[in-house]
């Protein structure tokens, strides 16, 4: 809502505002360990990549971990990493149970930093519609798609999304589509694919439907507004589950997808 | 409480009974029956005494019988001199011509000659629309509040931003009154214009600290707006044209020399222009404000005057049919001035304030909308009694009863639950007392006590507590109006004077403020969709003390005025947000707050030409605004985002001829505190920036030149009228409105800063006139 407000304000004020590129001075910071995971419900490769805060501006590659010690453990058994290079750790094959906690704990240098997760249940797309919709004011001329689901109730329930249309994929971290069901418990959600634009004749969709737990969505939703921009908002790094003040988070997901080709 | 009364009627009672007459009355514009305020009654054989008309021209001075010359005056009017023979009590109504001589018009405030040297009270800036008209501003519309942020102490936001800030103060510390009725919104168009129609006012008084026991609710400053009655002797009308929006004003008397209306009204049409645009995004787009300021008075005798006014204006944006956002504000006050003897002045206010805004997305099915309010309804009593010619005592009594509706979600779509988040309410109070005490011709002392209270209501709901990690640690069912929560203070009010010589004094203040509503906002600059909460179980009042110093000194009869001030504030219970806090819709806002405490402190230098043809002023402030909170910057004091260290403003106005003036004005303040990243480092393969601290990096600094030409036409007696030319931001300085961290276009993977600046130079011509 904020961002329509300011876009709406931009665009009253495009006539006479202009644009221009600055240097300003940046404070230095501590360097931070960034952790980032992503376990998915299912037998998958289970990746974890280590690295350091670097550079703002300028050379900004980021600074690889290769020394860390790198276990997974669902309480019973404890999955040791193996290094694969460039700051990745791998499980190849791993079986993430639904409802089942696992815990992630990397010690690098003499520091442990340990997140913990439980996977949340599947829920699945019901259907993909789409309809025809003119040129209007979020959308060019074509087939709107919508999204169908049955949001389980008495339960909170956290989503992100990708929508696939004609191999152009949206939902990246640049422009995440995140969902909770804060107002929709319980309810059949209808959610029309506006941020990804129209597909037109004969291309597929795909939407794939990533349940997820309130820490992996807080933490997207952190990483959403730090990449939004400077507007006012004193920004803050996203909140992500590790302890000890490591950056990044360990994200769990439970994926449901759906392909439709559209057709007149 | 009662000790409080006790108290009030001990130090009433241990004055001396004296012999005295009194004499009293009214001070009027002889041109128009309006008001004047803060006009002067002197006495030629006494000449330490005096008294001053208060907002409703009202004036009363005791003095032993004998033979006097009094002298009525007030800035930019000839003074009256009287001869009386004092036997009895008597009355003047006086009407005052304004001077030949335009001259004195263009002293640059609303103040009479010397008397910030004379009056007691400081940190205190005033202004008349009239005096300020020369003044060059943005688009040529006459603003109030930006004419403010011109003075020490008193900083703006940027371009683009709402509100001001006072002595390191938040937005929402200050106290904005429209006729007694509190404004919670001052800001148009997304903060570029204020809400107050320069033609519908009178008189604006903006206290910066060592405010007067009759004043509370916020931590900062009072800006007090008094709106014009209307011409009490003819019917005329007024306005203006101009580059963004136009004018237009009627007044005349009810009943002639008794009573009087004003309506004034104003809209832009920046959305014209856009109609205009072949692009459809564009000329679909709506975007425009209004407002209606309206006042009726009424002098039923000698003793009692009733007024009515009223306000109402509106922001309109919207996009085709698809999105629509508005808000505004709406305000009442009916007030009842009571004469109980010569001595004793009273008056009644009930007043109603609403603020509220709306949007609605979307269309056909789809669309859902959002609304938001408070609404205030207020009562107030206030007593000024007029004991001899050393003393003034003021007291009253307010209360107010506030109703906030945190927000309604409305919506067609089925898959979504409309929901409408409780009201919150609550009762907040006060009452007060005030001497204003000459103890000698050197010596003289304002003091005042303030006691407020504040009930935090039940509402037929559960109410939660919540701990600082925001976990729910009890939930209580209250009834609708059962106290949730009581809070109430002691507020000490304190001002001092001492002359140090004809031309030159000290003065000292001290005052203590609570507030107990406070204003959550997404941004750090105000937005129309900040709201307002009160204090309750989880959020404590904010509690600011103040300190000030000052030396006022004036040279060469008054032609410059000279003042320092220094002041220390200490500012408790500040509010601010964890991060990642969400704030749409949420029933449970509070559990998403952190609470920490600040300091404030700073000095001021104002050097100001009061006469001849040039006039203007000079200001620098120094000053230091910082926070500390466990959960930001691992608990170590922070700059808050005003913390605009060094500020100075330079205003010159010149009068070549009766003719023409000019003038010009020039701004420098250190640029915002804002947040920047220290570093970097990749999530799902795309830079992310790491902050480590709040507020630890600057705006570049932002300046600003401005020049204005006024051209008068020759006035008659049926018409007159000018022609107003402006240049805002003359050099075309490229200001920062907002800094963004983009990918290099040229070494891509690499990222640079791109600033966006509003204004370069905006020419604009204005024209206004009067029959």
């Amino acid at each position: 809502m904020k961002n329509l407000i300011i876009a709406l304000s931009a665009l009253a004020i495009t006539v006479s505002s202009c644009r221009k590129i600055i240097d300003i001075e940046l404070e230095e910071g501590d360097k931070k360990t960034v952790i980032e995971a992503s376990l998915y419900e299912g037998t998958n490769d289970f990746r974890v990549k280590i690295t350091q805060t670097g550079n703002f501006f300028g050379d900004n590659s980021p600074v690889i971990i290769n020394n860390a010690t790198v276990n997974l453990s669902d309480g019973v058994s404890t999955f040791p990493l193996s290094f694969t290079g460039n700051g990745n750790y791998y499980l190849l094959n791993f079986n993430a149970v639904s409802g089942t906690e696992y815990t992630l704990t990397v010690d690098e240098n003499g520091n442990s930093f340990e997140a913990s997760v439980t996977v949340p249940t599947l829920v699945p797309i019901d259907t993909i519609t789409y309809q025809f919709v003119p040129d209007n004011i979020f959308t060019d001329e074509g087939y709107l798609s919508q999204l169908e689901f049955d949001d389980p109730a008495g339960e909170k329930n956290f989503y992100r999304l990708f929508v696939t249309i004609a191999e152009s994929t949206y939902g990246g971290i640049e422009d995440l589509i995140l969902l909770d069901d804060g107002f929709t418990d319980g309810n059949r959600v209808e959610f029309p694919t506006f941020v990804a634009g129209v597909a037109q004749l004969n291309d597929t969709v795909k939407i794939e439907l990533h349940s997820c737990d309130e820490a992996t969505l807080t933490y997207l939703e952190g990483v959403d507004a730090v990449l939004g921009g400077g507007n006012g908002a004193p920004p803050a790094n996203p909140d992500g589950n590790f302890n000890n003040g490591a950056l990044g988070n360990f994200n769990v997901y439970a994926v449901s997808e759906k392909t439709v080709v559209i057709v007149p | 409480m009662k000790n409080l009364i006790f108290i009030a009627l001990m130090f009433i009672s241990s004055m001396a009974i004296s012999q005295d007459f009194t004499i009293s009355g009214t001070i009027k514009d002889a041109s128009n029956g309006e008001d004047l305020i803060g006009a002067t009654i002197k006495v030629k054989e006494l000449p330490t005494v005096g008294a001053i008309t208060n907002v409703y021209g009202f004036f009363s001075l005791s003095l032993p019988a004998g033979d006097y010359t009094i002298i009525f005056n007030s800035l930019g009017f000839q003074p009256q001199e009287k001869k009386i023979t004092l036997t009895e009590n008597k009355k003047f109504n006086i009407e005052l011509l304004i001077t030949s001589t335009k001259l004195e018009q263009f002293n640059v405030t609303g103040e009479i000659e010397d008397e910030n040297v004379s009056s007691t009270e400081m940190g205190i800036e005033k202004l008349d629309p009239k005096s300020i008209e020369a003044i060059p501003v943005l688009l040529g519309e006459k603003d109030i509040i930006k004419t403010f942020t011109l003075m020490p102490g008193i900083k703006s936001g940027g371009e683009g931003t709402g509100g001001f800030f006072v002595r390191g103060g938040g937005v929402d510390q200050n106290l904005v009154l429209l006729d007694e009725a509190i404004v919670y919104n001052a800001s148009h168009l997304l903060g570029f214009f204020s809400v107050f129609n320069s033609d519908a006012i009178k008189d604006v008084t903006l206290y910066k600290g060592g405010m007067p026991a009759q004043y509370g609710g916020r931590g900062s400053s009072v800006m007090d707006i008094t709106m014009k009655d209307g011409n009490n002797k003819k019917f005329g009308a007024s306005g203006g044209i101009g580059v963004i929006s136009s004018r237009l004003t009627l007044e005349g008397p009810i009943v002639k020399d008794k009573g009087s209306f004003i309506v004034s009204g104003r809209r832009s049409y920046a959305d014209l222009f856009l109609k205009l645009s072949p692009n459809p995004d564009f000329n679909d787009t709506k975007l425009y404000f209004y407002d209606l300021n309206l006042k009726a008075n009424y002098k039923i005798n000698d003793k009692n005057r009733v007024f009515l006014s009223g306000y109402f204006g509106r922001d309109v944006l919207g996009v085709g049919t698809d999105f629509g956002f508005n808000w505004g504000n709406a305000t009442g006050t009916l007030r009842w001035n009571h004469l109980f003897s010569d001595k004793l002045f009273a008056n009644t206010s009930l007043i109603v304030s609403n603020y509220d805004y709306e949007f609605i997305i979307g269309g056909g099915g789809e669309s859902f909308g959002f609304k938001a309010s408070i609404l205030d309804y207020n009562i107030k009593q206030d007593f000024s009694y007029y004991l001899n010619d050393k003393n003034t005592v003021k007291f009253g009594v307010n209360a107010i009863y506030h109703t906030f509706d945190p927000g309604q979600l409305l919506s067609e779509n089925e898959s979504f639950t409309p929901i409408d988040i409780n009201d919150l309410l609550a009762t907040e109070s006060a009452i007060y007392i005030q001497n204003e005490q000459k103890f000698s011709e050197l010596f003289s002392l304002q003091y005042g006590l303030r006691y407020s209270f504040f009930n935090y209501l039940g509402n037929s709901d559960d109410v939660k507590t919540y701990n600082p990690a925001g976990d729910v640690t009890n939930s209580q069912f209250y009834d609708r109006h059962k106290t949730v929560q009581f809070y109430g203070g002691f507020e000490p009010r304190l001002a001092a004077k001492y002359m140090l010589s004809e031309i030159s004094s000290i003065k000292a203040s001290y005052n203590r403020n609570y507030q107990y509503i406070h204003l959550l906002s997404n941004a750090t600059a105000s937005s129309p969709t900040d709201s307002w909460v009160p204090s309750s179980n989880n959020v404590k009042p904010q509690i600011i003390n103040q300190l000030a110093l000052g030396y006022f000194r004036n040279l060469k009869d008054n032609m410059y005025e000279f003042s320092v001030e220094g002041y220390f504030k200490t500012l408790d219970n500040q509010i601010d947000y964890k991060n990642g806090a969400e704030l749409f819709l949420n029933g449970e806002v509070e559990k998403e707050l952190t609470f920490g405490k600040g300091i404030a402190y700073g000095a001021e230098f104002y050097l100001k030409k009061t006469k001849g043809k040039f006039t203007g002023w000079l200001s620098y402030t120094y000053s230091r605004s910082l926070r500390k909170f466990d959960a930001i910057n691992e608990g170590e004091y922070y700059p808050a985002r005003q913390d605009l260290i060094h500020d100075i403003s330079v205003v010159g106005i010149y009068k070549f001829t009766e003719k023409w003036v000019a003038s010009a004005s020039w701004v420098y303040t250190t640029g915002l505190a804002v947040t920047f990243p220290a570093g970097g480092y990749e999530v799902e393969g795309v830079q992310v920036p790491y902050y480590s601290g709040r507020n630890q990096s600057r705006f570049p600094d932002y300046h600003r030149m401005d020049l204005g030409v006024t051209w008068y036409n020759k006035k008659t007696d049926k018409f007159e009228s000018n022609w107003n030319f402006s240049i805002y931001n003359l050099y075309g300085r490229e200001n920062t409105f907002s800094i963004a961290f983009i990918e290099d276009e040229n070494n891509p993977g690499q990222t640079v800063a791109e600033q966006t600046s509003l204004f370069k130079i905006i020419p604009a011509v204005t024209y206004n006139f009067k029959f």
